[in-house]
């Protein structure tokens, strides 16, 4: 289960690097049509949204696994050793709850609901079940960051990685 | 981990003059972390007591936090005692436009119909969603009514396309009397599929153009004009009919779109110009009326099944009263916001329409070819006579 770990990561930060250019492409077309070609296109804001949306929530998966998501360390850092592990342990299980109640089912209703009704969006005529597909996706991949935390707990008295 | 490498570096750039830097092997992750170089030394083994201490007492804290939240959310969950069946509205209008007050009425009328044993929750100004996101509330089953445009319903039933269509009515006293008829409700019918359902139409009367630079009298000053239109592609389709460059932007960002150049000008009905200030930089307002696009009022299909079926006639016949009283509230209101744009020395125009439905008549011909089962309803709707 470890070993899925990093090639997941690698393709989460990939795919955030194509989200990211995409929508800088699609904003600067949306400047192009408006200002120079004078016929503003009309799907680029909303295609910049969906691709900000799903930016947004494969980031934040890509932050659970990164752990750097805020988090209020003040009393934490008054811990260490077994007690510390324990409670890294107790937040990664919070994280793992969250995930799968609010993102991967809460989430995955909405896109079961927007599918079954066949609500589509205004501009792309995308099915809006598309777009809140991202909801579970990076619900489950929460769930797995967090799942692994628990398991293997990074240790935290290590050096971070070097300055050069 | 590139955010490490630059917290790490922060940390020694915040540091304060005259106490450590945090040692390396304490930095880790977190935006957070940075301000504890001033906040003392690291923890060492001999404050071990003092933390376990610490860690009591907040262990202590929380137990009595759960506790009282506990009690708290049990005590809110009564529901059984009192027997009134609370409905809950979301809509995204400030507390003074006519449909707030409209559902201050309607929350007044089910009150009476129901001998007080229903009551109504407002919830205005899109705190708990914007158009859409309530409609999706109210399929979910989260939330009690909303009254959302028919542009932001196409999405969810494409017979509310329909209502897009420019010049679909031949004047304002017809338009009612269709809404409020059997057309009316048939077409309200049309939503219970994706458990919504439309209990009573309000006007939200006509849209015409307001521009910064040339007034609009004919489709022909419309070429080249880059015109905010709202993101539905019907909207989109109108304005491409009528030789304008249409340009979806939100209604938030209007007005600083507007005065930046990025929309030359935007159309509305004349109470939404008024209320949104809008017109501080477009000064001409050409009253040609093109789109009557109305305001839904509906309920969960989740919500309407709960209720037993007195209740439910309660409810019906308290919307179908606010949507009376909101009729007659938006006929004085625009009447109202006309005089008050004039006092404000903005130009009103009336431009002759004919050439404006001339020009959307294509429009008609693809709506028929692109949409077969819906353009029965158009023909109906053209075609009505009282």
């Amino acid at each position: 289960m470890k070993a899925l770990a990093q090639p997941l990561e690698k393709l989460l930060a990939d795919c955030l690097i194509f989200l990211l250019g995409a929508m800088a492409l699609d904003v600067m077309w949306q400047i192009v049509t408006r200002f120079i070609i004078n016929d503003p296109s009309t799907w680029t804001e909303e295609l910049a949204r969906f691709l900000l949306i799903w930016l947004g929530c494969l980031g934040a998966a890509y932050g659970v696994a990164q752990r750097f998501h805020l988090e209020m360390d003040y009393f934490l850092d008054k811990t260490s050793g077994a007690r510390r592990e324990l409670i890294d342990r107790i937040i990664s299980a919070i994280t793992l709850l969250l995930s799968l109640s609010v993102m991967v089912y809460g989430g995955g209703r909405l896109m079961w609901i927007a599918n079954e009704l066949n609500q589509v969006s205004p501009a792309l005529n995308l099915p809006m079940s598309w777009v809140y597909a991202v909801l579970p996706i990076s619900g489950v991949l929460m769930a797995y960051f967090a799942l692994l935390q628990i398991l293997h707990p990074v240790p935290h008295e290590t050096e971070p990685e070097a300055i050069d | 981990m590139p955010l490490e490498h630059s917290a790490f570096k922060l940390t020694h750039l915040f540091s304060l003059p005259g106490r450590a830097a945090v040692p390396s092997s304490r930095s880790s992750r977190g935006c957070l972390r940075l301000y504890r170089g001033g906040w003392g030394q690291p923890p060492s083994r001999e404050k071990s007591n003092k933390t376990q201490n610490a860690l009591v007492l907040l262990e202590r804290l929380l137990t009595v936090f759960i506790a009282v939240t506990l009690v708290l959310a049990v005590s809110g969950c009564g529901r059984e005692d009192g027997e009134t069946e609370v409905l809950r509205v979301s809509h995204p209008l400030e507390p003074t436009h006519p449909i707030h007050l409209t559902m201050v009425h309607f929350a007044e009328q089910l009150d009476k119909h129901s001998n007080e044993s229903m009551s109504v929750e407002i919830y205005p100004g899109s705190q708990l969603g914007n158009a859409r996101e309530s409609i999706e509330l109210l399929q979910i089953g989260s939330m009690d009514l909303t009254v959302a445009s028919a542009a932001v319903l196409e999405g969810f039933v494409p017979e509310f396309k329909v209502f897009g269509l420019p010049y679909l009515f031949t004047d304002s006293k017809t338009r009612l009397e269709i809404l409020n008829g059997a057309l009316g409700t048939e077409i309200l019918e049309s939503a219970l599929p994706v458990r919504l359902r439309g209990m009573a139409y309000f006007d939200a009367g006509s849209r015409s153009f307001y521009t910064k630079e040339a007034v609009v009298n004919t489709p022909a000053d419309l070429v080249g004009q880059k015109v905010r239109v709202m993101n539905s592609p019907m909207a989109i389709a109108a304005m491409r009919a009528l030789g304008a460059s249409p340009t979806p932007i939100s209604w938030g960002e209007l007005y600083t779109a507007l005065q930046q150049g990025v929309v030359d000008a935007a159309e509305n009905n004349p109470p939404s110009l008024l209320t949104s200030r809008h017109y501080e930089i477009t000064p001409y307002f050409s009253l040609d009326e093109h789109t009557s696009i109305p305001d839904v009022f509906i309920i969960s299909e989740t919500s309407w099944q709960r209720l037993s079926s007195e209740q439910q006639g309660w409810v019906l016949a308290a919307a179908r009263e606010a949507a009376l009283f909101q009729q007659a509230l938006w006929a004085t209101a625009e009447v109202e916001a006309l005089e008050k744009l004039k006092e404000a020395g903005i130009t009103i125009h009336y431009p002759d329409k004919q050439p404006f439905v001339e020009a959307v008549a294509s429009l008609y011909q693809t709506f028929a070819e692109d949409e077969p089962e819906l353009f029965p309803l158009v023909e109906r709707i053209r075609n009505y006579k009282q």
